[in-house]
Formats: structure tokens, sequence, C-alpha cells
């Protein structure tokens, strides 16, 4: 039997004293996609953070196992070169790094081999125009005056570069309009294959309208208390996270 | 014989001893330097070479230190003099490239600009070992920058960690010109510099950006000076720099509002990265006002690399080190702007890439 791309046990995450994950329990295998849930503040992006081995949080119990690996206590460019991704949901601004120069650096680091220039710039582009990114953002510095949706296209771009085995995207859509949000699924979309997975971490419909979702988790009180299929979604759209309290069996 | 330098770098203005930023004072052996083989560097188009005797229509002042300036007026062995034509806009820089080692152990410099009117002009000075072994090098700049003048210079230093380096600029701003001088200090034993900006016409208009790379014991000691005489003049100084090891670095950056420069506006600010617990980072920021209408402003910003930065790009795959080595070398960009070529961009870049690795 194929081991999980991501198997998360008992997992307690803390930020100071305050405990935000207790006892979390994920699997996520090749090929699958999963949606994440949760009200504000329900510790989605803690998830996120901890399984890309932010140093912001402390996990003080479970572990984080990829590809049947414990990484739970491995730095972040580690978990990246053995193919874990995320989708920042406010990334951070580099000044006088430019988009291209970052991606090169980050795809050598991430292969172990440094692209050739034209090749790589070749990809670049094509990538950067399937997104609707004006060319002219791969020699701007990363992120720096970018609006809401360049930057969340240009986390879309970093994934098509990257090609990693596990993409986590932290509220890809948010801050988005309807057609920036339609480009990133595509990109999203693109990315998709069997060999590889997706968890998504959004609160709302629309950025999985075009996407087949497998698993929909909701996260309440520190944990994953309910898991069905992509019906979900729709459910707690229409009714909130309400409409599928009487589902929850724990 | 080895000579006390005393008041090197001095503070505008002393403050309290104790604080240890008035001013260095130095053991050092000026040295009487040999003849170098250095080639007149190729003047372009609407460039023509100039005497000493230019600058008499000026008053110069040295930030660095008077002694050291007299010293390389007497002792100079290399120096670019050059004059742009009224009129006359040149893109093309003049450079002027020194390496220093075994062959040339001393080279002092001094250097002229004449700017006439409505004109432009670039001058590109580099500094480099051939060597480990220890030189000295003492250069200066002395610029007149006539009536909507625009004048741009360029020192770029990749020293080894043997030789002493002092380098002094001054300049002498007219009416609506400018004058920007940009510096990258990347390497030797011990750096002093100095600039010191006189903005003595109405809307006059100076520049100094430096980007500083220390590692090691080494010591960098800044002193710039922007000083307004004229009305609606504007002076900006900025710094940026990298300090690992036990590098002792001290910036003073003093804005001089005297009186009658009415509407006049000063800014300076400071960003410095500090890579070691070990290092030491000083920062002596001065704003004299002698005149009420005009507007200075300080900002600075020191401490540890930001660490969401850091989280970020090694969530890309990059190493500590080189997320780290990717934020100095960002740092520099700036700084590496003012440089017109992109063989020589990649020069130092490269140079500063090694340094870093060094420090890793």
């Amino acid at each position: 039997m194929t081991k999980p791309l991501l198997d998360v046990r008992n997992l307690h995450v803390n930020v100071g004293e305050k405990l935000i994950l207790r006892g979390l329990n994920l699997t996520v295998n090749a090929g699958e996609t999963h949606v994440i849930m949760g009200q504000n503040g329900s510790g989605k992006s803690t998830l996120a953070a901890a399984i890309m081995g932010s140093p912001m949080f402390d996990v003080s119990d479970g572990t984080v196992e990829f590809l049947g690996e414990d990484i739970t206590r491995l730095s972040p460019d580690k978990r990246a070169k053995l193919g874990v991704f995320l989708s920042f949901q406010n990334p951070e601004e580099i000044p006088g790094v430019t988009v291209e120069n970052f991606l090169r650096a980050a795809v050598g680091a991430v292969t172990g081999e440094t692209p050739r220039l034209f090749k790589f710039q070749k990809e670049l582009f094509a990538k950067m125009d399937e997104l609707g990114l004006d060319r002219v953002y791969a020699s701007r510095e990363l992120n720096v005056g970018f609006s809401g949706g360049e930057k969340k296209k240009t986390e879309i771009l970093q994934l098509l570069m990257l090609n990693p085995k596990l993409a986590i995207l932290d509220e890809a859509d948010s801050g988005l309009d309807v057609d920036a949000v339609r480009v990133v699924s595509d990109g999203i979309n693109k990315y998709r294959n069997a060999d590889n997975a997706m968890l998504i971490i959004t609160h709302n419909q629309r950025l999985v309208d075009d996407i087949k979702v497998d698993y929909v988790h909701v996260l309440d009180d520190k944990h994953i208390t309910l898991t069905g299929g992509a019906e979900l979604i729709s459910r707690i759209a229409d009714g909130g996270f309400a409409a599928v309290h009487g589902d929850i069996t724990e | 014989m080895a000579t006390t330098l005393r008041n090197i770098n001095a503070l505008a203005m002393p403050t309290w001893r104790r604080l240890g930023v008035n001013g260095a004072a130095i053991e050092l052996e000026l040295p009487t330097p040999e003849p170098i083989n250095a080639p007149h560097p190729t003047l372009p188009s609407g460039i023509i070479r100039t005497h000493e005797s230019v600058l008499r229509c000026a008053e110069f002042k040295s930030a660095l230190s008077g002694e050291l300036a007299a010293y390389i007026r007497v002792h100079a062995n290399a120096g670019a003099r050059i004059r742009s034509k009224r009129g006359e806009i040149v893109a093309e820089p003049v450079t002027s490239s020194y390496t220093l080692g075994a062959d040339s152990p001393v080279v002092v410099d001094s250097n002229v600009i004449f700017a006439e009117a409505h004109s432009s002009v670039t001058l590109v000075l580099f500094y480099d070992s051939a060597d480990d072994s220890a030189a000295f090098h003492a250069g200066m700049t002395r610029v007149i920058a006539e009536n909507c003048a625009d004048v741009h210079v360029v020192e770029v230093q990749t020293l080894n960690t043997a030789t002493r380096h002092f380098t002094d600029f001054s300049a002498v701003i007219a009416n609506g010109a400018s004058v920007s001088l940009t510096r990258i200090e990347l390497g030797a034993s011990e750096v002093y510099a100095g600039s010191h900006m006189k903005l003595e016409g109405d809307k006059a208009e100076s520049r100094a950006h430096t980007f500083y790379f220390g590692d090691g014991a080494r010591k960098l000691d800044f002193n710039y000076v922007a000083r307004h005489l004229g009305q609606h003049s504007v002076s900006t100084q900025d710094a940026a720099g990298a300090l690992f090891g036990r590098c002792d670095k001290i910036f003073r950056g003093t804005i001089d509002f005297v009186r009658g420069a009415s509407g006049s506006v000063g800014a300076e600010s400071e960003n410095t990265l500090l890579f070691s617990k070990s290092a030491r980072n000083r920062s002596a920021p001065l704003i004299l006002c002698g005149e009420e209408n005009v507007e200075g402003s300080h900002a600075a910003s020191v401490g540890k690399p930001d660490a969401a930065k850091l989280y970020y790009m090694q969530s890309r795959g990059l190493s500590e080190g080189d997320a780290k080595r990717m934020l100095t070398l960002a740092m520099m960009e700036t700084a590496l702007k003012a440089l017109p070529d992109e063989d020589m961009r990649e020069k130092v870049r490269a140079a500063l890439a090694a340094r870093i690795t060094d420090n890793a």
C-alpha cells in the first residue's frame, strides 16, 4: 500500500501560551483535493503554517508526516525541497529581488540545479501568459506594489513553476474579483494531476466552483469536527456552518 | 613614522564624549606613494581634461579630515581631472579603476570634476585588490557643479581585508544643480569615508547613497554632511548595509540648515541588517537648524532580518543562508542602479556574494 502524501496525527499547535489546534488528524493521498472550511479564527491558517513549518508557531504535540517521513521538526526549506508548497494568504514583499530572480533561485533550490536562463524564461513567460500576468512583472520586485490580485496570481505562478507534490492554498481567492478567481482556479486545475494533491483553505464557494473536490473538512473547536464530500461546500454556503452542525458526531 | 590623525570624520557639532560618536583618532603611517601605472581614463565626447586650479573659485570642506585632504592634495599619484562643457549632456561615464596589491601598495588619487552650467557628467571609481597583500588607499573627489549641472559619482571598493581605505568627497553645488554620490563599500580592514555637500545655490540638490558590508573585525566609519545655504535646496542621505561578525560600524549624518536656506528640505535614512550579535552598529543623525522654514527628517531601521520574510523565502526552498544572502544582495540593488554598466553590476554582485558566502 502506498504511503499517504500527508499524514497529520494528533497535532497540537500553540502560539505562546495559547493553544490553537488540539489533536488534529488529517490524511491526504496523491490525486486528492481536500478543502478545509471553518469560521474566522478557527485555526485554518495555523494548520497551513504548521504543515509548512512556520517558526511563528510551536508544535507542542503530534506529528506531521510527508510521504512517510516525519517532517515535524524540519525547517521550511527542507519541507519545500520534499515537495510541500504553501500559497500565502498575505505574501511577503521582498524589495530588491525580482520575481524572475526569486523564482529561478527557488526552482534551483528545490530541484538542486539552477535552470538555464533562457529555458527558464521561456517557461516563466508561458505560465505568466496563462495566468494573464503581464510579463513586465517578471522584472518587478517580488510583491512590491502589487495589488491583492497580482499577489495571488504570483503565488499561483510560483506553484506552477515549482510544481510541488502537495500544494496548500491559504485563502487563494481572498480579495479577488470574479474574473481573477476564475484565473486562479484555472491555474490550480493546470497544476492538479494524479501524482500531486491539494489542501485548499477557503471561506467561500467561489474558488472551488470549478475544481473537483474529494473531501471537505470543517475545522472548529481547534480540530476537524466533520469530514464529508463536496456537497458540504454548498450546504455551508447556503446555510452557514450551523447548517452542518447536526452532522457532527463527536 | 606613524602619525596620529585626530578628528577623523568629526561630527559637525560634537555631542557627549561618552557616546563615542564625535570622531575617530587613528594611528597612521602616511606613506609617500610611488608613481603608479594608471592610465588616464578615456574621455567621452563633451568631456575634457582640466587642472586642480579650476577649484580655486570654490571653498571646499573635508568631512573626512582636513589633514588627510592636504596629504592627498600633495601626494596624489593618480586621479581623474575632468570638465564637462557647457550644455553637454554626457551619458557615457568616465571610469577610473585601481588595482592595489604588491605591485601598487599605495594609491592616492585626487579627482576633480568641474561641471559647467547645464552639463551632465558621470565618474565611476573602482578600487580592487590584486592579491592579499596589505595596501593603502586614500582618495578624494572634489566637485563644482555650476548652475543646472548634473553630476554623478559612483565609488565602488572591493579591497582585500588587509587594506586601509580612506575616501573623501566634497561638492559645491550652484543654483538648480544636482550632485549625487553613490558608494558601495564591500571590503578593506578599515573604511573611513566622508562626504560634504555644500548646497550653495537656490534649488540645489544633493543625494548621497551608500551601501556597506561589514564582517570580521573590520571597522566602517562614515561621516556625511549636507550643508544647505541656498533656498529651496534639497538633500538626501541614504545608507543601507549588512553587518556580520564583530564588525564595528558608525554612520554620522548631518543636515545643516544655514540661516537663509528657507524652504529647504533634508532627509536622512539608514537601514542596517545585523546578522551577528557581536556586530556593533552606531548611528549619529544630526539636524542643525539655523533657519526656521526648513524640513529635516531622519529615519533608521536597525535589526535582524525580518523573520516573516525569511520564512516566506524558506518556504520556497531557499535555505536560511541563501535567504539572508539574497536579502543582503537586494539591499545593494538600489546602490547598484547607479552603476551604468551591467557587467560592472554583475562583478560587484559576485564580489558581495563571495563575501557573504565566507560568512554563511
